[in-house]
């Protein structure tokens, strides 16, 4: 029960990013999906290759149906976990309420719990959803000449981990109490290394498995400085 | 053990990881920007003049030049053995042949036939050339290697792109076959339609369950056919060819070694595609062909008409790593070059033995040699003709000198870089390798992204490095909390030098006081002082606390 009342609670005070966020990422992922149907009748004609020539082999790789709508999705979850994290952690320093969120007939960890836990669930049912919903509506037959494939929908999973991995990185800013200047900066630079090698991955298991590392290391530097320090 | 307790012990180790990996890139950028810089610096600034003084080129007369220009001219044989020097192209390139977009040879490019002696034969276009000398099997310039095409596979923010196969009927996209990485197999698409089969190791199939993985495909290269643009596939993955017709649902394995793998660095082919793509076929004729190396030395001819393949396995004195063969009416014949210019084998390993071999190298003619060998179907071979010419001095130019600017540049910045790199020696003989086959190709992989950064010179990161373990002994020594973990910061700095002492630095840079009882420097992560043991000092009770206490 109390659970539930701290995941009530979070959900009231980041609900209109939230909203936000789904209704950005749903009206753009519709829109482009149109035009992406328009465009895609007439992609691929004869003409590309003619009888008896080679083909440029940089010529067959093609880009997904899902290709921009992939790219928003990444921007909107970075933009997401930002906005979570300074939500979550920064603004109850601005707002000095930390010691009325703490002190509280529960434990540190469960008002941490709640937490992650809330935001695992804003990132589903926001960005999660709705990439759900475009790739279900694009596999459809009839939809496009190809339906885009399986990998690119666990590319976009792999992209709202990346989202979930930034909001870690910016609580762990929020919560340590080091300068700027040594090592409070170093969540999100952590952060930039882990997307920057995940997006080198060509390897779907590969990615998903720097991913998990790199949220482990965060993780537990979260739970350690935020179940430690004074407020 | 609380939570809180337990994670100490895995946040503690993260932390370190977290901020040692951050500065570990940061210094390695820094690094990297710094020779680029130099390499910069000394190509716009420092090397053009030393490059006129040393070329020897320059000494020579005007015929000389002409004259080492003719030598150095492509050398073809005829099937008996007689050498030719010919010229292909507009005059002054140094290319010996054009070719258009598709391959083929331009029938118009002036051509010039000399013979061994540099007296000249012929000169016309090249369709009108009367020698019908060997040709041999063409390196196949569009084939797509799939880790140099790791940038379109890439999870990056757009995607990764899928590699379809188009097949057309009626001037229109009727299917489309993609390929499936995790499963290795194609996947066919009808447009507008559903799935219609897939494709793997032992051709097409209906269901996913019944088709059997290609392997890693290693590269490839598609064509359309002549006759009904529909698109063929050639395939090489680490121990087979596989030759896909999508259109006409063809499927052909032409080749499978299960005790080697076959090098993607080296094949070539000769009329395999289509007649169109022949490319002298006078009185010599060619048999479609694909050349091959595997990695047990042996070449291979893949061979049509009837299809068959034939191995050989070249002779250990044989010098060049390719060797090209053909295969055609007149037999096959196999050419092998040479060049004293090429670095021995013996001098591999060992950068002091390459920088002196360079050296003499500097003031010797250059001598370099073609052999025409004639092989049997039992694989005995017979040398047909050994033609070797001489030509001055060119410039030579140790590839790894640190004398240069850039070369100085990168000794010193890469001294601080951790010693740990070198620990896994094999690491590094590994990022030597031109191919690598399986998980050892993302070994491989780390360790050549890595090569730019590795600590060269073992001196002097070693004084470095000792330098950064003095520093943290003198600065943790009145914050130590314990001689594990003194031990633990000495060891660390010891293998990551500049990224180890910044990690320590970042984390352990708390501050001292002076111990109330023995007036030494003193940490306040531990309540005793390290030295006499005693514990912080209490401050006095205040007028208020003793109102309380009372």
């Amino acid at each position: 029960m109390k659970m539930l009342a701290l995941i009530r609670k979070e959900m009231r005070e980041i609900l209109p990013w939230v909203l936000l966020a789904a209704i950005v990422f749903a009206s753009v992922g519709a829109f482009v999906t149109k035009m992406e149907m328009e465009h895609s009748r007439y992609s691929w004609n004869s003409n590309q290759i003619k009888a008896g020539e080679t083909i440029n082999v940089y010529h067959l790789f093609h880009y997904s149906v899902l290709t921009i709508n992939g790219a928003w999705l990444f921007g909107t979850s970075l933009a997401m976990g930002i906005v979570l994290g300074i939500r979550q952690f920064w603004i109850p320093f601005f707002t000095k309420t930390w010691q009325f969120e703490l002190h509280r007939s529960v434990s540190r960890s469960t008002i941490l719990l709640a937490k992650m836990l809330t935001a695992i669930i804003c990132f589903a049912m926001s960005v999660g959803l709705i990439w759900v919903a475009l790739y279900l509506y694009a596999s459809r037959e009839g939809v496009f000449p190809i339906p885009p494939s399986f990998r690119n929908f666990m590319e976009g999973w792999i992209f709202i981990g990346m989202g979930l991995l930034v909001y870690l990185s910016i609580s762990l800013t929020a919560l340590t109490r080091a300068r700027w200047y040594t090592t409070k900066i170093f969540g999100p630079l952590f952060a930039t290394l882990v997307i920057f090698r995940t997006i080198t991955q060509v390897n779907l298991y590969w990615a998903f498995g720097v991913l998990a590392v790199g949220m482990a290391l965060l993780l537990c530097q979260v739970a350690y400085t935020f179940l430690n320090r004074e407020f | 053990m609380s939570l809180k307790n337990n994670l100490k012990y895995i946040a503690t180790p993260s932390r370190i990881i977290i901020t040692g990996l951050i500065l570990l890139a940061v210094i390695h950028i820094i690094q990297l920007f710094a020779f680029q810089i130099s390499m910069e610096i000394e190509r716009n600034w420092l090397s053009k003049s030393k490059q006129k003084r040393q070329s020897p080129i320059n000494n020579l007369t005007k015929e000389e030049k002409e004259l080492e220009g003719i030598r150095n001219l492509a050398k073809k044989f005829m099937p008996d053995g007689t050498v030719l020097l010919v010229k292909v192209g507009n005059p002054g390139r140094r290319m010996y042949f054009h070719y258009d977009n598709n391959n083929k040879i331009d029938d118009n490019a002036t051509t010039t036939i000399y013979d061994k002696d540099c007296k000249l034969l012929w000169e016309g276009k090249y369709k009108d050339k009367p020698y019908s000398y060997l040709q041999w099997p063409q390196s196949i310039h569009d084939m797509g290697r799939m880790d140099r095409l790791d940038g379109y596979r890439m999870i990056a923010p757009e995607l990764s792109r899928s590699l379809e196969i188009p097949v057309f009927k009626n001037g229109k996209m009727a299917e489309m076959w993609r390929y499936n990485w995790e499963r290795q197999y194609f996947e066919g698409y009808a447009v507008g339609g559903g799935k219609i089969g897939f494709v793997g190791a032992e051709g097409f199939s209906e269901s996913a369950s019944q088709t059997v993985k290609l392997g890693d495909v290693k590269c490839f290269t598609a064509w359309s056919r002549q006759d009904n643009a529909s698109t063929e596939i050639l395939i090489m993955t680490e121990n087979r060819f596989y030759e896909f017709d999508f259109g006409n649902k063809q499927f052909d394995m032409l080749y499978e070694t299960s005790d080697s793998h076959i090098n993607p660095d080296m094949i070539a082919w000769t009329n395999w595609r289509s007649p169109k793509y022949a490319h002298d076929l006078e009185t010599v004729e060619y048999r479609p062909t694909i050349q091959f190396q595997t990695s047990d030395r042996k070449q291979h001819l893949l061979l049509k008409d009837p299809q068959e393949v034939f191995s050989f396995e070249v002779p250990q004195d044989w010098q060049a790593p390719y060797v090209q063969m053909t295969s055609t009416n007149k037999g096959i014949f196999a050419l092998n070059i040479g060049s004293s210019r090429w670095l021995p084998k013996k001098h591999m390993g060992s950068n002091e033995k390459i920088k002196q071999w360079y050296e003499d190298q500097k003031t010797k003619p250059v001598r370099s040699w073609n052999n025409l060998y004639k092989i049997d179907p039992s694989g005995s071979v017979e040398l047909i003709n050994h033609f070797e010419w001489t030509t001055s001095n060119t410039r030579i130019h140790y590839p790894f000198s640190d004398e240069s600017f850039s070369g100085k540049v990168h000794k010193y910045a890469n001294s601080v870089s951790p010693l740990a790199y070198r620990l896994p020696a094999k690491l590094w003989q590994m990022s030597q390798q031109q191919t690598a086959q399986g998980r050892r190709r993302y070994i491989v992989k780390l360790a050549r992204s890595l090569n730019m950064v590795f600590p060269g010179n073992i001196t002097i990161c070693m004084m470095i490095s000792a330098v950064m373990v003095l520093f943290v002994v003198l600065h943790s020594w009145s914050r130590r909390t314990s001689w594990a973990r003194f031990i633990g910061w000495i060891v660390f700095t010891a293998a990551f030098n500049l990224a180890g002492l910044l990690t320590y630095l970042a984390l352990k840079h708390t501050t001292v006081i002076k111990c109330g009882d023995c007036g030494k420097r003193r940490g306040l992560e531990i309540e005793n002082c390290i030295r006499c043991d005693s514990p912080l000092p209490i401050p006095q009770p205040r007028q208020t606390d003793l109102i309380l206490h009372s």
